[in-house]
């Protein structure tokens, strides 16, 4: 039962995409995101004597989101909140579109309940099935369907728009 | 609200993550590798705190003996020994003008059967 070095890369192929989008919505700078998906998959190849390739992906994705959960509590401790909204500034009238809409949504989703943001972004990105969100986060699998739909509605309350 | 594309467009990560990878699971340590450092050091520490008494203990008896032996040989008093901090027993030779001595630390004259 240990990890082959290629199932690790095959993984990492797979799920990059969808981890970054995950990751990017709740840490919202590209440099941490790549961070965890890489500590994540590090983490993960430390223990690969333990680990089965068919239950892989599952634990990288729980690892990847309780590193991005502990990233998020040292930047509430240790960095203002003013000096992110800095870093993210736009320099250009397109990009102050894109980044006025990107800060609505991130004051949304932070809004949300955690759990409930992570059910709508692993079932918007990761392609996992409703059990396979339900083991990954630690929930019961017949809560992914009304944490879901309650993030939605949340959502659309506090986005009062209706394109999406 | 069923489709939140326009919200959540896909984004594309920054390149290199899968190399970066790949160099960093070159230099991740073995296995266990901790585990048996951990197990070395133990095993060490069992051994130095068993074998350290013992030698400190022989070397105390040679540095001992030494001395004693190194009085005796002297000549402080004349057709005799002179021992400080140990004992010489005359011992028989069997040889006229040979004399013998047993020379000894105090320690291990007073442990010596009488």
């Amino acid at each position: 039962m240990t990890l082959r070095e290629d199932a690790l890369y095959a993984s990492y192929r797979r799920l990059e995409r969808p981890l970054y989008n995950v990751l990017f919505r709740q840490l919202w700078q590209a440099e941490d995101c790549q961070d965890v998906i890489h500590d994540a998959y590090v983490r993960v190849w430390e223990r690969r004597g333990k680990v089965e390739e068919s239950t892989l992906d599952a634990l990288v994705w729980t690892t990847a989101l309780n590193l991005a959960r502990n990233r998020l509590r040292w930047r509430r401790l240790w960095r203002p909140a003013s000096l992110e909204e800095v870093a993210d500034a736009p320099s250009t009238e397109g990009e102050a579109a894109d980044f006025l809409a990107s800060r609505r949504l991130r004051e949304a989703l932070r809004q949300l309940p955690a759990t409930s943001r992570d059910v709508l972004l692993l079932v918007h990105f990761s392609g996992l099935r409703g059990a396979e969100i339900a083991a990954v986060l630690g929930i019961p699998a017949g809560t992914v369907a009304s944490r879901k739909h309650h993030a939605m509605e949340r959502l659309k309350t506090l986005l009062g728009d209706d394109r999406a | 609200m069923r489709d939140l594309s326009p919200w959540l467009p896909d984004l594309d990560p920054p390149p290199g993550g899968l190399a970066r990878l790949r160099r960093s699971v070159q230099i991740v340590r073995p296995q266990g590798y901790w585990r048996r450092v951990g197990i070395a050091a133990c095993a060490m520490l069992v051994l130095a705190s068993v074998g350290l008494p013992a030698a400190l203990q022989r070397y105390r008896s040679q540095a001992e003996l030494s001395e004693a032996l190194r009085q005796a040989v002297q000549p402080v008093v004349p057709n005799g020994l002179q021992v400080v901090g140990g004992a010489a027993i005359a011992l028989e030779s069997g040889q006229p003008g040979v004399q013998l001595y047993l020379v000894q630390s105090a320690r291990a004259a007073a442990a010596a059967p009488r």
